[in-house]
């Protein structure tokens, strides 16, 4: 997937805000004097393990050089600008989705969109069922809270009378 | 030197002898001098009285004439007194008699007029009374008839606010049941469906295309 096709379990908005503040921790040690702090145990050290591995096999894939602290900085600055600027599908819904639930939806997108996004999950119950999208500033209503309403306004200008707002 | 004491009994003989001569002759002249007195003090005396009597006569007749000029005053006063309380009398009777007489013609005409006032009114006040039985019960019939209608428009509204208050509730009633029985119905993988669904949508709509 594009540059990030090593961080497939990276899919909400929350997990990339914890993974940069991950990134910038390593960097901050990244100069250290001890020698025993190699770029592979400073990652072990300040990220989680299975972010760590797509990490270093994203350095891999991207030929950073770990020796090299400038260099191994300099990458690792990209990742991070490249992270801040996916884009957030904001997914309101009434369910409360696992991770490999939003996994799954995020290779939707990407199939049916050709969009590597991050998903902001809300849950909300007046949703009922489907979801509220907002993308990009725009908003969607796919719910089956709109639905009913929908039936309801229909209804009220057929009969000549008004509906009261959302459920 | 003998004859020292006989010269001075001589001598004072001699001036005992003057002296009784000269008393002598002061004694007459005083006595002379208190007859003139007496003399004059008399003629002065007579003098007085004369005066005294006189003055008494004139001031008698002084008195005598002004009692006379007084009597002769409150006569003329007495006089005059009656006469004009004659005169007076005379022109009160007859101004009272004309008093009574216009008195009794004016009360006549005062009369007359009232009564045809009075009969003017009468009419007056039936008419007006008439009139306003009238236009009251025209106007009592218009107040009815606008408050027949404001209140019936009130109802009307009233009743409309109530009904589509009731229709608000019922609907929101309806839609929080069929909300609540939806998601009771939907199981989690629907929940999953109807999401992929919306994604589904959302590209074809175009939601994911760049602006």
């Amino acid at each position: 997937m594009n540059d990030l096709s090593q961080f497939e379990s990276l899919t909400t908005v929350s997990q990339r805000d914890y993974f940069v503040g991950d990134l910038d921790l390593v960097i901050e040690h990244l100069y250290s004097t001890n020698e025993e702090d190699t770029f592979e145990r400073l990652v072990n050290k300040y990220i989680g393990e299975n972010r760590a591995e797509e990490l270093i096999a994203y350095m891999d894939e991207n030929k950073a050089v770990s020796q090299n602290p400038k260099e191994v900085e300099k990458k690792l600055m990209s990742l991070i600008s490249i992270l801040k600027k996916l884009e957030v599908l904001e997914l309101r819904s009434m369910v409360d989705l696992k991770e490999w639930e939003i996994r799954d939806l995020v290779k939707k997108i990407y199939t049916i969109a050709n969009k590597r996004v991050l998903i902001n999950p809300i849950i909300d119950r007046s949703v009922i069922g489907g979801a509220v999208l907002g993308y990009r500033g725009k908003r969607k209503d796919f719910s089956l809270a709109a639905k009913i309403e929908e039936i309801f306004n229909k209804k009220g200008e057929a009969t000549g009378t008004k509906t009261y707002g959302r459920i | 030197m003998e004859n020292l004491p006989t010269v001075s009994i001589i001598g004072s003989l001699m001036i005992l002898t003057f002296v009784l001569t000269y008393s002598y002759f002061l004694y007459k002249k005083e006595k002379f001098v208190s007859r003139e007195e007496k003399d004059l003090y008399e003629k002065s005396d007579k003098v007085l009285e004369q005066a005294t009597n006189k003055a008494q006569r004139v001031l008698k007749e002084a008195i005598d004439k002004a009692k006379r000029m007084l009597s002769q005053t409150d006569h003329f006063q007495r006089e005059v007194e009656q006469e004009s309380r004659k005169t007076f009398l005379t022109t009160s009777h007859r101004y009272m008699e004309i008093l009574d007489s216009d008195l009794q013609s004016l009360k006549e005409q005062y009369k007359d007029l009232f009564t045809q006032l009075s009969n003017h009114a009468q009419l007056e006040v039936r008419d007006t009374v008439e009139d306003q039985k009238l236009s009251s019960r025209e106007y009592l019939k218009l107040k009815i008839d606008e408050e027949y209608e404001r209140t019936k428009k009130e109802i009307e509204d009233y009743r409309a606010a109530q009904v589509e208050k009731i229709n608000a509730v019922s609907e929101e009633i309806v839609k929080r049941v069929a909300g609540e029985i939806i998601k009771k119905s939907l199981s989690k993988e629907d929940q999953k469906e109807l999401i992929l669904k919306a994604i589904e949508k959302a590209q074809v709509e175009g939601f994911f295309e760049e602006n």
